[in-house]
């Protein structure tokens, strides 16, 4: 029933819930229509890090929603450093980067680095229809104790969440930086300490660097 | 490695700082040879694709790099402001053609920081550090890496 749910929810949006349907596929076994295929028992195997449900998740949260390429995000405000609005030129790009890299802003007196969110979040097959930053960015959201900036279409609204509205993802090996989905918000919340974990060093979350998705 | 004047514990470095687009760049002021206007550049079939050429520098032959490509932004045309800056690379004496040079900055040890790591990483592979300049970011390259030819950009 709740595959039904999600097709018809394919149905009425864009092509863009098809991967928020995949997203909510990855969190509870039971919308997780590939169990058919999967092993019968369910591996335990942890990950070393960016398992389970974060910290703040275990009570009330709030958090920040805001949009890359008309995909709704959400970033829980503890985890938030703060918000600046995009200006042409406050960006500086650096020479020989990769496209989601856009350059060093200036904040808080540092220079951080600054990555296009849509085109790091947005699965391979969606890549194409991104467009041009240029024409998208409006604001962008640091996280990691402003070490890091994510650049994004928009921002929505602040939302107040309880742990049982989201669901949570039990063990990442991709997309290591999603903590889980709200359904009510159609949103994917991140979990930003392991999101810039991955900007440093995570390749195997970044575009082009593999399509093996967990729960196989 | 750079011309060093100590100043208490803050060592100050010289940089000679030239312009692609609307970002500046920096490279050590000692191997820096000399700076020229275009001269004309003679194409060599074959050469990597980030080579731009060859010159004629007082009898000697020199490679002209293409640093627009190299750095992997848009091509543009020689103007009156495009200068070749030409460096001592090891043995070598090699060409870069950038799109103006501007000064040469006072930079304090204290001053430069880290290009922060991105990915694995294709962003710093010429950076060697960023500083703050009134006018902007002064983007510190490695001129070891961008002249190494590991990568034909």
């Amino acid at each position: 029933m709740e595959r039904d749910k999600l097709h018809a929810l394919v149905a009425e949006k864009d092509a863009l819930s098809v991967y928020f349907e995949a997203l909510l596929r990855e969190a509870p076994p039971e919308l997780d229509i590939e169990t058919i295929t999967a092993p019968a028992i369910a591996p335990v195997a942890a990950p070393v890090r960016s398992e389970g449900r974060p910290a703040w998740g275990d009570e009330t949260f709030q958090a920040l929603l805001f949009r890359v390429n008309g995909l709704t995000l959400a970033v829980p405000l503890v985890e938030l450093s703060g918000v600046q609005e995009w200006e042409d030129g406050k960006v500086t790009p650096l020479p020989g980067h990769v496209p989601w890299y856009l350059g060093l802003m200036q904040y808080r007196e540092r220079n951080v680095p600054v990555v296009d969110t849509a085109q790091l979040v947005m699965p391979e097959d969606r890549q194409a229809n991104i467009r041009p930053w240029q024409e998208r960015l409006r604001h962008v959201v640091f996280i990691a104790d402003g070490t890091w900036g994510l650049a994004c279409d928009e921002l929505a609204e602040v939302v107040t969440l309880r742990p049982d509205e989201v669901r949570w993802r039990t063990s990442r090996t991709r997309r290591r930086w999603l903590a889980g989905t709200v359904i009510e918000h159609m949103c994917a919340l991140l979990d930003p300490p392991v999101f810039a974990d991955v900007l440093a060093s995570g390749l195997e979350d970044m575009p082009d660097a593999g399509t093996q998705d967990e729960g196989e | 490695m750079n011309q060093q004047v100590q100043s208490g514990n803050d060592p100050v470095t010289e940089w000679v700082t030239f312009r692609l687009d609307a970002e500046k760049y920096g490279i050590d002021v000692m191997r820096v040879r000399e700076v020229l206007r275009n001269t004309e550049i003679a194409p060599v079939p074959g050469a990597p694709g980030f080579v731009l050429g060859i010159i004629n520098l007082r009898g000697n032959v020199v490679t002209v790099i293409d640093t627009r490509k190299r750095f992997g932004l848009a091509p543009k045309d020689i103007d009156e402001s495009s200068r070749i800056v030409i460096l001592e690379a090891g043995d070598e004496v090699v060409g870069m053609l950038v799109d103006s040079v501007a000064e040469v900055v006072d930079l304090r040890a204290s001053s430069i920081e880290t290009a922060p790591n991105v990915g694995n990483d294709e962003s710093a592979k010429f950076i060697q550090g960023v500083s703050n300049l009134d006018d902007g970011l002064l983007i510190l390259v490695d001129l070891n890496k961008l002249l190494s030819g590991e990568d034909d950009g």
